[in-house]
């Protein structure tokens, strides 16, 4: 049987840190309502980029046909379930619209010739059209590839090797769609928190940022289902892979960080530099803090080979990527939302891992759903081997 | 080396040879090489081959490449030619950044290509070691340098865990 991550005493104390969370931000929306709101989005973001970024990497395993990853895949899938979660934090963010995005305001709209030229788009009933149509087109593949998943199963009926055909082709049609969705959402959720501002490759900078978090995220979960022999079947050489593609995505995201940053820099131009101008004097650290977790530690963590087979080592650049994560996002969110600099010492953080507690036990419900490993899988034997 | 009478087997598939390998080092025969026509995973633990040092190269290399490069950027726009490029400082600039990290990538790819040429004294004019065996087509080989006398034990060791054939020869070089 699965028993899953949790047992019942992490489970409570999951909870209690989800009601904190959830306590801190209903007492911030009073207190400090900007900060509170600006808070629920970077948690939003965090927990639909873990979710996203699962399922993104789920579908380019299925499209590549890969054959390692298949003992680690119900840890993928159980991540990318989450989604519903992430679609009540979304749910929420919409709910603040008015709280958080800047350009809900119509008076102000109406005095700003850039803002109305882009009211067509920034629109608050649109934005939430578009919120729903990008988590329902996410939860449908996430749901298609769950269903395939668990053809393969023992005892289900079905041809496991006509699901793992099925995946693949599903795969390739829902990454385009994603592609495209995560740009959109990216956009709209993040970027038009500074409505002035644009920049083209800001999209793609939080696609990675979100598969790195997921990989992250993955590599941590993977190690504790291990340690308690629900994933028994993980062997080094799977943390190896896990450690590698982690790697690869840390050093992507400092590469798409620095091309955003070089070239805003290199032009000099006020409306491009106006994101990092807002960003400088008390935001200085927590972006200085971002490039250091999510990139310069696991970079020194993780060069050498063993320490990709190491749990501790792994689980250290792992939890440093997290911590880099919230920073990101953070500098990303809270200049445009609330003026002044509070870093994330106060709700941010209560709210944050109230929304990540919240994330594991989603991720443990829907995994004990399902059997840890799916024993008719094709590509199998071939991971079994492969550790 | 030359003269070392070579005991060579061949396998059909990359999971025979190396269950074969795993035995033949158990059982104490020192494998002096395989030949596959691809790398075969968990070859390198069969072998009982020490992790490679290939990997310090190229991080030397590399170590040199960034620094030749933000070195030599650093002179150039410093103290040769320093040019007022829209007021922005002339060393410890973002515009470094690109070069040094393309020079530090061409030079561990091209360093770590080169060593390996080198020290495995590979070039078009070296012939082939195993010529015509298959192991650049379908088959898998493990060759051995066995003491004398000991040939005939280990060809027969080498037919009970699935070879599809054994041979003795001449060794290259």
């Amino acid at each position: 049987m699965n028993r899953g991550l949790l047992d019942a005493r992490a489970r409570a104390a999951l909870w209690c840190l989800a009601a904190v969370g959830a306590a801190a931000f209903i007492r911030g929306t009073q207190a400090a309502p900007a900060r509170t709101w600006g808070a629920l989005l970077i948690a939003a973001a965090f927990v639909v980029g873990l979710a996203a970024g699962a399922l993104a990497l789920l579908a380019m395993l299925h499209a590549a046909a890969a054959g390692w990853h298949a003992v680690l895949r119900r840890a993928l899938e159980a991540m990318a379930g989450t989604l519903p979660l992430g679609a009540g934090l979304v749910a929420l963010v919409v709910a603040g619209t008015h709280q958080i995005y800047h350009w809900s305001h119509e008076e102000a709209m109406l005095q700003d010739a850039l803002l109305r030229a882009k009211a067509p788009w920034l629109d608050a009933a649109g934005f939430a059209l578009r919120s729903a149509a990008y988590l329902a087109l996410w939860y449908g593949g996430y749901a298609l590839l769950r269903r395939l998943s668990r053809r393969q199963d023992e005892g289900s009926p079905g041809d496991p090797v006509a699901a793992a055909r099925q995946a693949r082709g599903v795969s390739a049609v829902f990454l385009v769609l994603f592609g495209v969705s995560f740009s959109f959402a990216s956009v709209d959720w993040l970027m038009s928190v500074e409505p002035h501002w644009f920049s083209t490759i800001f999209p793609w900078y939080q696609f990675v940022g979100a598969l790195l978090s997921a990989l992250a995220a993955a590599c941590v979960l993977v190690v504790v289902l291990r340690r308690r022999g629900v994933l028994a079947e993980v062997g080094p050489a799977h943390l190896h892979d896990l450690g590698k593609l982690t790697f690869a995505m840390s050093a992507f995201w400092a590469y798409l960080w620095f091309c955003q940053y070089l070239l805003i820099w290199y032009s000099n131009i006020p409306e491009e530099t106006a994101f990092f101008v807002a960003r400088r004097g008390g935001w200085t650290g927590l972006l200085a803090a971002s490039l250091l977790l999510s990139f310069v530690v696991p970079f020194a963590l993780l060069l050498p080979a063993a320490a990709k087979r190491s749990e501790a080592r792994l689980s250290a650049a792992a939890a440093a990527i997290l911590l880099g994560r919230a920073a990101d996002l953070c500098v990303t969110v809270m200049p445009g939302v609330a003026r002044h600099a509070h870093g994330m010492a106060g709700v941010e953080s209560l709210v944050l891992f109230g929304a990540l507690a919240l994330f594991v036990l989603v991720f443990d419900r829907v995994f004990r759903a399902a059997p840890p490993v799916a024993r008719r899988d094709p590509y199998l034997e071939e991971s079994l081997g492969h550790g | 080396m030359a003269g070392t009478k070579l005991v060579v087997g061949r396998w059909d598939g990359p999971d025979t040879v190396l269950a074969a390998a795993r035995a033949a080092r158990a059982a104490g025969y020192s494998c002096r090489d395989a030949y596959t026509p691809f790398p075969v995973h968990g070859m390198d633990a069969a072998l009982g081959l020490e992790p490679s040092w290939l990997g310090k190269a190229c991080l030397g290399f590399a170590l040199a490449g960034l620094t030749g490069a933000l070195g030599f950027q650093f002179w150039v726009s410093v103290f040769d030619w320093p040019m007022n490029v829209g007021g922005k400082s002339f060393s410890a600039s973002p515009a470094l950044i690109p070069v040094a990290f393309e020079l530090t990538v061409l030079c561990a790819g091209l360093g770590t290509v080169a060593t390996f040429l080198v020290f495995r004294g590979l070039s078009p004019a070296r012939r082939p070691e195993l010529e015509g065996l298959g192991a650049t087509d379908d088959r898998f080989l493990l060759a051995f340098a066995p003491e004398a006398g000991a040939e005939a034990g280990l060809k027969a060791f080498l037919l009970e865990h699935g070879a599809r054939d054994v041979r003795e020869l001449e060794a290259p070089r």
